[in-house]
């Protein structure tokens, strides 16, 4: 007898999304995270200009939108055949950490943090019963994030959806008061910060302590020097066990990523296309994973306390969470770097007459989610003929899945089939990855050809064989 | 079994009332035959004509606009012509875009004395427009 | 004594920045916000959804079938029904896509031999479309995202009980740029691409820049980072009159014994023009492909 469970919606993610469980005899065969938006952004890129992308696609999502301005500004560099000056790069980065520091102070603080605090509270009151509880807090986060709100608007004019930056150029210079404004700020969320981490240090080491370990592979983009964020074209793909399985540059991504669409979400599968389980994940646990070295003092300190002590590569997806805190320590001691030095002020608005010079131009950066590739193809005047976009979350739905499947078995050996406790699981290990489903929502412009997941009774075999052509 | 009758195209014209509309005039005097599919409205200039006049137009069942003006250079308003023969450039690519044919919208220049000039242009935009058929926007809102 | 007034946020389909906005501009102990609740918010909390409220805000546009009972669900629900953002009160920027044919969009991912409906996922319409479409609207906050001081207006009028009203000036009302007499465009401009006078006027440097028929409340925010409007507070008037109003102005404003006017550089009025308010355009588009 097989049984359907619906969970409907998930709550404190961003976006919309239901999991279907398809239960046989007290076993989980199925597993489905289903996302149920759609916004066809792919598509709606086409015929439009290429100077346009960049104010377009930070739509895509309201909670990571300097990544996306970000992804495509690179990709229009390539267009355009253009290496920006370098304080055109840095005032690239100091937009993109503070978009990190926003977004992840959001995820970390006001989706995740409830499921600790309220763990028993039902239903979980969320970030309404932090503002009550926890007002101060509430308050010490929400201070961090009107700083990098502040940047972002200094810099780009609006907090979301910023438009600061565009092919080879920086758009709105920072001025010297603004600089030392800022400086002096960055210093005191760094404090700030590391007393906020301190009150929940405890609370944290609880949770790793139930952790689960679920193998997969990683993908993230790679340096030496730094801790990849906004710089680096090379992208490495590691196992579970932390072997180097390749490395590529960023234009030759078809050839190791690959997408395909699934017929219960309306967001897309990628798959590595080398090894035989294709999945993947992205985003802190993988950046950590193959970087493993943060570059930055305090995040060093703090990694120290709870990184360095596991065995590499983590696995758990509970440690998302303390490598997003270590990256948003990291993140501030770069803010406060590139602050300091006033060399971000030489900086000459430099107009030029710009032809497209590729056809193709490909942007990767390391989003707080995740890899993020914005793909544009454009005819000789420069207007879209094509896009492909790969947002960090579609990259991970399908190891969601997967790891759905496992917890929930857990979760019904011990407890019996009990919705309650398989709904708690399940979102909070979703949690985990910080899902961002209106990024995941977007349409392919050209048909993949594939073989649909075959369906025999109540079974559906995951990811057969499958040709996919580009 | 559909009817097929003749396409009689609907064309709406502005003409100017200082050159357009004094040559329809003498083309009636003239006793020049012109095709009568031709709805007029006399305007002040053709630098009068709104855009939002020309998409009311197609959006209420138009298949064609015609606008008339003094030559360039001779418009009684200085400019008007010109101002006019932009916003037709510029709504001829809008049209496009919303999936008219651009071609159902012409602009041309006849001065007062010239009946024959516009008689011929008349002729010539209807035989296009019913080259083109029925406007492709159909149904009325707005 | 609890006096607060409560507040649902309800999500349609939208990127999360409105709801990141109010969080934005939401401050903890404070007389403002201290007088009101959030009762429901599936971003923020597990909470079920109220059977009455007194505020309710709808963020997102509609693209569901099951959007419409919502809407019309959260309508009854709502004392009052605040839209905020422009996704909810114009379509969006995901109203572009209306352009095309929505179920070419769909073959094109989905094989014609599958179908969602086994998996119970909602049905798309046809048209993107603005809750103004269904539901009647008491406040409307447009931007994309909403400006922060918008969102604490829309704050002390609920408490006051006052209808807010938009200012009625347009973006250039704001601008801090120079604006020269004459007001003549010499050149067509694409922007970023070629090269501008700084500090002048965006659209007498021939980029054009929808400041003139955009509704004003954002503080110019774009122009100030020196890019050119896209109206995403939405329009002084109605839509598509604005935007022929627009197109109307430019053509008059362009110096017709210019050797340099090459309009054909422009190939996308509509992505321009309609950015953020196809959906809400009473125009009839032939869809493409
Ligand atoms: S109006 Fe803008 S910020 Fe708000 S949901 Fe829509 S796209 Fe996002
Ligand atoms: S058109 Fe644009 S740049 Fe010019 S004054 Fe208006 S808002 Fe400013
Ligand atoms: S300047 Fe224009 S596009 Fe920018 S926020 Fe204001 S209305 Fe929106
Ligand atoms: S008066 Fe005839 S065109 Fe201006």
């Amino acid at each position: 007898m097989s049984k359907k469970l619906v969970f409907h919606p998930i709550t404190r993610i961003e976006g919309h999304a239901k999991v279907t469980l398809v239960l046989n005899d007290g076993n989980v065969e199925n597993a489905y995270f289903q996302v149920t938006e759609f916004r066809g952004f792919e598509r709606l890129l086409v015929n439009r200009p290429i100077e346009e992308a960049p104010l377009i696609v930070p739509r895509i999502c309201g909670l990571c939108s300097p990544s996306h301005h970000l992804a495509s500004v690179k990709a229009l560099d390539e267009i355009f055949g253009l290496t920006p000056q370098e304080n055109v790069i840095r005032l690239r980065e100091l937009l993109h950490y503070a978009g990190f520091l926003h977004s992840h102070l959001l995820h970390l603080f006001i989706l995740y943090l409830p499921d600790i605090l309220f763990s028993d509270i039902k239903p979980n009151p969320g970030f309404i019963g932090m503002i009550k509880s926890y007002p101060s807090l509430v308050k010490d986060v929400l201070e961090i994030r009107g700083f990098a709100q502040q940047i972002l608007e200094v810099l780009g004019g609006s907090s979301i959806h910023p438009s600061a930056t565009m092919a080879g150029l920086f758009l709105n210079p920072l001025k010297p008061s603004q600089r030392t404004e800022l400086r002096d700020k960055a210093s005191k969320s760094i404090k700030l910060f590391n007393t906020i981490v301190e009150t929940i240090k405890d609370k944290l080491s609880e949770v790793l302590e139930n952790s689960i370990s679920f193998p997969s592979n990683f993908v993230s983009l790679h340096s030496k020097s730094d801790y990849p964020l906004y710089h680096s074209d090379e992208i490495h793909v590691i196992s579970s066990k932390g072997e180097l399985l390749t490395y590529f540059q960023h234009n030759d991504y078809l050839e190791v990523i690959r997408e395909k669409t699934v017929s219960w979400s309306y967001a897309k599968a990628p798959y590595l296309k080398l090894t035989n389980d294709g999945y993947y994940r992205v985003g802190p646990l993988a950046r950590f994973n193959i970087n493993s070295k943060f570059h930055s003092e305090n995040s060093e300190d703090f990694a120290k306390q709870f990184l360095y002590n596991v065995p590499s590569p983590i696995c758990m997806s509970e440690y998302y969470n303390i490598v997003r805190i270590a990256e948003i320590k990291y993140v501030l001691d770069k803010i406060l770097e590139i602050l300091s030095s006033e060399r971000i002020l030489e900086y000459t608005y430099l107009q030029r007459d710009l032809k497209p010079m590729n056809s193709d131009g490909i942007g990767v950066i390391e989003a707080p989610r995740g890899l993020l590739i914005h793909h544009y193809r454009v005819d000789d005047y420069g207007y879209i003929k094509y896009a492909n976009l790969i947002v960090a979350t579609v990259q991970n739905t399908p190891i969601i899945e997967k790891e759905i499947i496992a917890r929930s078995q857990q979760v019904i050996s011990k407890y019996g089939v009990s919705e309650d406790k398989l709904y708690n699981t399940i979102s909070r290990m979703i949690r985990n990855y910080d899902p961002c489903l209106s990024c995941a929502t977007h349409t392919s412009n050209i048909p993949f050809t594939l073989e649909i997941h075959i369906k025999n009774e109540n079974k559906v075999l995951f990811y057969p064989t499958f040709s996919s052509t580009p | 079994m559909q009817k097929v009758g003749v396409f009689r195209p609907k064309i709406i014209g502005f003409l100017c009332n200082w050159c357009g509309y004094a040559a329809a005039d003498l083309a009636g005097n003239l006793r020049k035959t012109y095709s009568s599919n031709l709805r007029i409205v006399r305007v002040m200039c053709s630098g009068r004509v709104d855009p939002i006049h020309i998409l009311y137009a197609f959006q209420h069942g138009a298949d064609g606009v015609l606008i008339v003006g003094c030559h360039l250079g001779d418009c009684h308003y200085i400019n008007g012509n010109y101002k006019a023969k932009m916003k037709v450039n510029f709504l001829k690519k809008f049209l496009q875009e919303m999936g008219i044919n651009p071609d159902r919208l012409h602009i041309d220049w006849a001065s007062a004395g010239e009946g024959n000039r516009f008689a011929n242009i008349v002729d010539d935009f209807i035989y296009k427009v019913i080259k083109l058929g029925p406007c492709e926007i159909k149904y009325v809102r707005l | 004594m609890n006096t607060k007034l409560t507040l649902a946020i309800f999500p349609l389909i939208g990127c999360s920045g409105c709801e990141n906005a109010l969080l934005d501009a939401w401050r903890v102990n404070d007389d403002l916000f201290n007088n009101f609740e959030i009762i429901y918010s599936p971003l923020l909390a597990d909470f079920e959804e109220p059977d009455h409220v007194d505020v309710g805000i709808v963020t997102g546009n509609v693209r569901f079938h099951e959007d419409i009972n919502k809407l019309l669900r959260w309508h009854k629900k709502s004392k009052v029904l605040v839209a905020l953002g422009s996704c909810a009160c114009y379509g969006g920027i995901p109203g572009l896509l209306n352009l095309q044919n929505i179920q070419s969009v769909i073959n094109d991912i989905y094989s014609p031999k599958i179908s969602l409906d086994n998996y119970d996922m909602p049905k798309l319409i046809e048209n993107v479309k603005s809750i103004a479409e269904f539901v009647n609207i008491d406040i409307a906050i447009p931007g994309c995202p909403p400006p922060k001081n918008l969102i604490i207006k829309l704050f002390e009028h609920l408490l006051k009980g006052e209808p807010l009203i938009l200012p009625d000036k347009s973006v250039c009302n704001e601008c801090p740029l120079n604006t020269s007499e004459d007001k003549v465009i010499r050149n067509i401009k694409r922007f970023s691409l070629e090269p501008i006078t700084p500090n002048k006027c965006f659209l007498e440097e021939g980029v054009l820049c929808l400041g003139p028929i955009t509704r004003t409340g954002c503080d110019a925010r774009c122009i100030k980072v020196n890019t050119p409007c896209r109206g995403c507070m939405g329009y002084l008037y109605n839509i598509d009159e604005a935007v022929v109003k627009f197109l109307s102005s430019v053509s008059s404003m362009i110096d017709e014994k210019s050797r340099n006017i090459d309009i054909d550089k422009i190939k996308d009025l509509t992505g321009l023009l309609y950015r953020f308010t196809l959906a809400s355009s009473k125009l009839n588009f032939i869809k493409r492909g």
